[in-house]
């Protein structure tokens, strides 16, 4: 538990002190697994790629990477995400260019995910909607 | 492409925009497949096209009902004397190189007809994730026409097989994708047994008409109950081979699944790849179609078919709630083997509000079909998970 507790408090330090030390930080870059896909960071989980070290920088204060590399979200529920935390758990307010390049990299890394083992029925063979305001 | 295409187009919005053909996107023209109704289209180059399940009602599928499937361009064959249509004989294990005319074989053989299932290998493959390339068929690449012909066991027994035959195999007159004349597009086959069964025919007729021109007129190969692509279209010459035949889209990962089960998004070997036989066992609701409104208190009526590749289908079963409970439906012999078989029940829905409809068949073996979608395989082959309609209940 104080290990853990030492972690936070020096993630916390880190995110204090913004990139710097961040960026300071040697680390083993992994291969990638295909030449397609970012290689994955083995500390955070998240992919290389793009603005992924300001995403690790922003939002790994009070929670792990773990907590956004198994979500999916649109740029929409990304926001709406940052705003909640924004609003309930003390997260930062962002610069909007800063904000604008973390909603990318979510978006884009993390976007909504179309695996399902069976998806539902298609759309044109639904019946109406009794709740749907367009009925 | 207006010739080789030409109604409307009643799914259009379910077209995949980058197969829409240039030609069409610049004009107004309509996309029709001559003699087809209500297909959706799914690729215009090569022509693909199924056929919605509410469209498969029939006890018989109707010509206009049949789903198209092309490797490669289909021969013209407007002005063609059929009669005069040469089958020509080869292959190793050929005891006489010979050609035939239809009106030979019309002539020489007893005819025989059977209301025979045709299933695309890829019916279903639009289910699979990771997706899977190729035509992503839902679940309308099936259809049960009555075909005449001839049989080819009777056929080969007349030009004669040797002892050391091991395959059957058959070249269309269709046209390589590309247009090369020397490329052929599809040549597939059959083992000996399945080539010598009493329901595989010669085929000249459809219904009692001409084969319509998508689907093979005027001759061609009928090998119900194995992937569509064994039953040769635009029928020019059957071999008989002395090993599996290789012709294209034998070898490879063509209609073939892995040896053995497979994690989803595997990446296997082409020498672990086993060549598909028999279909499985699957059903469809036809009636009603899905997205129907049902009144709270009255039975519903539904009914489809089913069919089981080799087998016959033993039983079929209806859920209104995800599987949670079945209900037995009634279900009537086939036609003939390898006729899909007619099954009807009565369901009950305990509330109002959201249901679907399932139909899970079993085959002779005592082999249902699964809910979900089973043993993914690289090229999306034999998605026989039960097929399902919605129902809203008021």
């Amino acid at each position: 538990m104080r290990f853990v507790a030492l972690i936070m408090l020096a993630l916390l330090v880190a995110c204090a002190e913004k990139d710097e030390s961040v960026e300071a930080a040697p680390e083993a870059v992994p291969e990638p697994l295909a030449a397609s896909e970012p290689a994955i960071d083995p500390v955070t989980g998240f992919k290389m790629t793009g603005d992924w070290e300001l995403v690790r920088g922003n939002c790994t204060a009070c929670h792990s990477a773990k907590l956004i590399t198994q979500q999916r979200g649109t740029t929409e529920q990304w926001l709406a995400m940052i705003r909640w935390m924004q609003k309930k758990q003390n997260l930062w307010q962002f610069d909007p260019g800063t904000e604008g390049r973390i909603i990318a990299y979510l978006a884009e890394n993390y976007p909504p995910d179309a695996a399902r083992r069976r998806a539902p029925i298609p759309p044109d063979l639904m019946p109406p909607n009794p709740y749907s305001s367009s009925n | 492409m207006s010739a080789a295409i030409g109604a409307s187009i009643p799914f259009a919005h379910l077209m995949p925009r980058g197969l829409i053909p240039a030609a069409l996107a610049q004009s107004s023209e309509s996309f029709e497949i001559p003699g087809k109704e209500g297909l959706v289209v799914l690729n215009d180059r090569p022509v693909n096209a199924e056929t919605p399940a509410h469209l498969l009602d029939d006890r018989v599928t109707s010509a206009k009902h049949l789903f198209v499937r092309n490797n490669g361009i289909p021969p013209v064959t407007t002005n063609i004397d059929p009669d005069a249509w040469e089958l020509e004989f080869g292959g190793e294990s050929i005891a006489r190189e010979i050609k035939m005319t239809v009106a030979e074989l019309k002539a020489q053989f007893d005819h025989y007809t059977y209301q025979l299932q045709l299933e695309c290998g890829g019916n279903g493959r639009s289910e699979f994730v990771p997706p899977a390339s190729g035509n992503q068929w839902s679940n309308g690449a099936i259809g049960c026409p009555e075909w005449t012909g001839v049989r080819l066991k009777d056929v080969l027994k007349h030009v004669g097989v040797k002892d050391d035959a091991v395959y059957v195999a058959y070249y269309g007159a269709d046209l390589h994708a590309s247009g090369d004349a020397s490329k052929v597009p599809i040549s597939r086959g059959v083992p000996v047994a399945k080539a010598l069964e009493d329901e595989t025919l010669i085929a000249w007729a459809m219904n009692g008409e001409d084969i319509p021109p998508m689907n093979g007129y005027p001759l061609r190969l009928v090998c119900a109950g194995w992937p569509g692509s064994v039953s040769g279209k635009w029928l020019k010459k059957i071999v008989v081979r002395n090993q599996v035949h290789d012709g294209p889209k034998m070898t490879g990962t063509s209609y073939r699944v892995p040896c053995n089960p497979v994690a989803p998004g595997t990446t296997v070997p082409d020498d672990e790849m086993c060549i598909i036989e028999s279909m499985p066992v699957k059903s469809l609701v036809t009636f009603p179609k899905s997205g129907i409104t049902h009144a709270m208190g009255e039975k519903l009526a539904v009914r489809g078919h089913a069919w089981a590749g080799d087998l016959e289908v033993a039983e079929v079963h209806v859920s209104v709630d995800f599987g949670a409970t079945w209900k037995k439906a009634a279900l009537e012999a086939p036609a003939n083997r390898f006729a899909w078989q007619h099954w009807n029940a009565e369901v009950d829905f305990p509330e109002i509000g959201y249901y679907e409809v399932w139909a899970r068949a079993t085959d002779s073996a005592g082999r249902a079909q699964p809910m979900v979608l089973p043993g993914w395989n690289p090229k999306g082959y034999l998605n026989n998970a039960c097929h399902r309609i919605a129902v809203q209940v008021t």
